[in-house]
């Protein structure tokens, strides 16, 4: 498959994934989510490789669901919807540690893609979060990959308050590992890189398959039953009027 | 009536409302109260509801010279506070508390049927029931998925009370307020926050973390009221009870 909006480097056991449209701040279309899906494949049969980096090109890291590019099609959004349900469970049952480096912004779906991560790491003035009930949208898909993040209380606050909040919040509610400053970012990230790397590679693939097993298969189902859920709120009437309110005029 | 249930636009504010017995949750009052929470769960078109107690203290608890007096008493009491914490947590509304003063034990308990929950500071918050020969048990399961199962051993077992900053660390509480003037102006503002969302989105949302979340399930919660149960008629408890509590009262 050729691929323009996602790109796969691979150096020295580490796979570099990113996000590449960043005249939309990396938001997710179908196509994308399509490339992310053929990019994690190619990491899932690639043995050498022993961390991936999860990125996106330009100021933001992912600023959601591109609902712009479908505002007339209601059922595109349920089927990206689904589609991202089905590309988080394939990164998260990934056999080596993912690490998303987050700038910018990680909103809604971003804030998804994030949260299936082993880490997370951003910088202060990012903007994070999951304002999707704002949008008459139901978070079913991240739901409960949050609640296994952060624990069921956060998860219930944070999904039903909506909103976003800044990088150091995110620290504060356990949504990133670590924030530091912008230009740290890089840093930051090569020295999580680094130590997974110093470990030895078959430990840590035992263990994050052990990790991965313990989570269960209910899970798995869950997030896939989430992205119907979510897919059937978005084609709503409810839904479908807010977003067309975002593009008005 | 020691339970009040408005409809106040998109919001439904039910007020814990004895004041002059800091809202000590006796039979009577438990039955107003899921009946209210029934009233407003079916009848209200609202997306939200509010919890508040009124005075001084939120909640100190079920009525233990009740539970002293009678092991009905204790069997209602606790039947009655399990089916509250369900009917909190399964309410169509998001459900918002604010806590002043004191939410002890029961109080505590209704506190994990809820959403969100802001709370005073200087407030006490815990479970020191074990000294009166009961267990929490019956919250437990809503209480581990608020704060997670080793921060639930530690109040559980301990009984220790904590306060507002300590409940807000532990995810008891998620929003704190320095005085009981922000705590009214807190909750307010976010009850008007949520009541201004999508109310479809914000119902669905709240049903798929039910669905989620076991910890809400009958079965669960059904076991944990027995565990409760149990240990509230076992002979320990109505010794400890006139040691710890009616004694102790009678000499201050």
């Amino acid at each position: 498959m050729k691929r323009e909006l996602v790109s796969l480097t691979k150096n020295g056991g580490v796979a570099r994934v990113g996000l590449k449209r960043p005249e939309s701040r990396n938001a997710l279309c179908a196509t994308m989510i399509d490339e992310l899906s053929s990019v994690i494949a190619e990491v899932e049969s690639d043995a050498e490789l022993r961390v991936v980096v999860l990125e996106g090109e330009g100021k933001s890291f992912c600023a959601g669901m591109d609902l712009k590019g479908v505002r007339d099609d209601p059922s595109a959004m349920g089927g990206m919807l689904e589609g991202l349900a089905q590309v988080s469970v394939r990164i998260r049952t990934l056999s080596i540690p993912t690490i998303a480096r987050v700038q910018g912004a990680a909103i809604g779906g971003g804030c998804g893609l994030l949260a299936i991560c082993d880490f997370a790491i951003t910088h202060p003035e990012a903007r994070i979060g999951y304002p999707e009930v704002d949008l008459g949208i139901c978070p079913a898909v991240v739901a409960p990959w949050l609640i296994q993040k952060i624990g069921a209380g956060k998860a219930r606050s944070l999904l039903l308050a909506g909103g976003t909040m800044n990088g150091a919040a995110a620290l504060d509610h356990g949504l990133v590992d670590e924030c530091v400053p912008f230009e740290m970012l890089d840093e930051a990230v090569e020295r999580r890189t680094k130590r997974i790397l110093a470990g030895g590679a078959n430990a840590v693939r035992v263990t994050k398959e052990w990790l991965n097993e313990l989570e269960g298969d209910k899970i798995r189902q869950d997030v896939l039953k989430g992205g119907q859920l979510s897919a059937s709120v978005i084609q709503g009437e409810e839904a479908q009027e807010r977003i067309r309110q975002l593009w008005k005029d | 009536m020691t339970i009040t249930l408005k409809q106040d636009g998109n919001i439904s504010r039910l007020v814990l409302d004895d004041s002059t017995r800091r809202n000590t949750l006796t039979v009577s009052m438990l039955e107003d109260m899921n009946a209210a929470l029934e009233e407003a769960g079916s009848g209200h078109r609202t997306s939200v509801l509010e919890l508040r107690g009124s005075g001084d203290v939120f909640c100190a608890g079920i009525d233990l010279d009740a539970c002293h007096a009678s092991n009905a008493n204790t069997v209602a009491l606790l039947t009655g506070l399990s089916k509250a914490i369900r009917r909190l947590r399964r309410l169509p509304q998001v459900v918002v508390a604010g806590v002043q003063g004191a939410a002890i034990a029961g109080g505590s308990a209704l506190l994990t049927g809820c959403d969100f929950c802001c709370v005073e500071a200087e407030a006490k918050l815990g479970y020191p029931v074990t000294r009166v020969g009961l267990s929490a048990a019956v919250s437990v399961p809503t209480l581990q998925g608020k704060i997670g199962a080793a921060a639930t051993r530690g109040l559980v077992l301990e009984g220790r009370v904590i306060n507002g900053r300590e409940a807000v660390a532990l995810g008891l509480a998620d929003q704190l307020a320095e005085s009981r003037a922000e705590l009214d102006e807190l909750t307010e503002a976010r009850c008007q926050n949520l009541a201004a969302k999508p109310p479809n989105a914000l119902k669905t949302t709240k049903a798929w973390l039910n669905e989620l979340e076991s910890a809400g399930d009958d079965l669960v919660l059904d076991a944990a009221l027995q565990r409760s149960l149990d240990t509230a008629v076992h002979s320990e408890a109505s010794e400890m009870l006139e040691k710890n509590w009616i004694q102790k009262r009678t000499a201050s």
